[in-house]
């Protein structure tokens, strides 16, 4: 189970998990927004929502509101997996 | 170290609770949306000495058009929290469940009936929104292995008041109008009770 664990690397970090579970009670999310909850700098979000984007847990849009803003949407497979990887942790966790 | 743990298993027990919380409220959101749009119609009608037939044709019309708007919207969002199922499955099998209770409650059932016609048609509605509910608790649990108990009233309440349409002294669709109101009211309390409860 570890293994499996460990397999998924790209949830372990807490910041990818953090983005992961706020946008899977929301569906999406401003950039701005997300930068501000999980108080880290634009480089850094902007650097987690790419390797999250390029495994296809999320995606990314540029939109035309009243000034342009980045938003993230969840996307099914990364419902799935933070879902999934949810349970093993609480499966872990309960074993030890 | 132990403290820790035990740190952590609280915030993900807090985690996954908020989720499971979140996906009861969005299904307690799509129900109050039918129930807004069915008595919003009895609102509608309840001045009127006689109701025009393209008033009920344009209401609910109009009623189906809104309400598959915002449910696609609620049921995206829900979906994406209900536990690991297949969510494309459990659409398909949601839609494949209203398309079938579509075709018995307001086709099948009233044609194999002799009553007068509206009785007919309340037994049909009944028919409809409890087949409807009941193919979606099939859906669920046939994709998560879960029951999803919030709904037995919402299928179960309709189906057990059909033979009170033919003991009805006034309208049978308002009667019919009115079950569905209070059967949907109910598991839409219990979703918000039990998102409360595990929050």
């Amino acid at each position: 189970m570890l293994n499996e664990l460990a397999k998924k690397n790209v949830l372990g970090n807490p910041i990818r998990l953090g983005i992961m579970i706020y946008l899977l009670t929301h569906e999406k999310a401003f950039f701005k927004d997300l930068q501000t909850i999980l108080s880290v700098t634009p480089g850094n979000l902007d650097s987690h929502l790419r390797t999250l984007e390029k495994e296809g847990f999320v995606k990314i849009k540029k939109t035309l509101a009243d000034r342009p803003r980045t938003i993230v949407m969840i996307t099914e497979k990364g419902a799935k997996e933070t879902k999934r990887y949810l349970k093993l942790l609480k499966e872990i966790l309960n074993g030890i | 170290m132990a403290e820790n743990l035990e740190e952590l298993k609280v915030v993900l027990k807090r985690v996954v609770n908020k989720i499971l919380a979140t996906e009861k409220i969005c299904i307690a959101l799509n129900f109050q949306v039918w129930i807004v749009i069915m008595s919003g119609y009895y609102l509608i009608i309840a001045p009127l000495e006689k109701i025009p037939i393209w008033l009920t044709l344009c209401y609910w019309i109009t009623g189906a058009v809104v309400f598959v708007y915002i449910s696609r919207s609620i049921w995206r969002k829900a979906t994406l929290l209900i536990s690991e199922g297949n969510i494309r499955k459990i659409n398909i099998g949601i839609l494949i469940s209203w398309i079938i209770a579509s075709i018995l409650g307001w086709f099948l059932v009233p044609s194999v009936l002799d009553a007068q016609f509206l009785q007919r048609l309340a037994v049909g509605l009944l028919s409809f929104l409890s087949l409807g509910v009941f193919g979606m608790i099939i859906t669920i649990y046939l994709n998560t292995k879960k029951i999803a108990v919030e709904m037995i009233p919402a299928t179960a309440i309709p189906a057990l008041l059909i033979p009170a349409v033919f003991l009805v002294k006034g309208n049978p669709m308002d009667f019919a109008g009115m079950c569905a109101v209070f059967s949907y009211g109910t598991t839409v309390i219990l979703y918000i009770y039990r998102a409360f409860k595990v929050a």
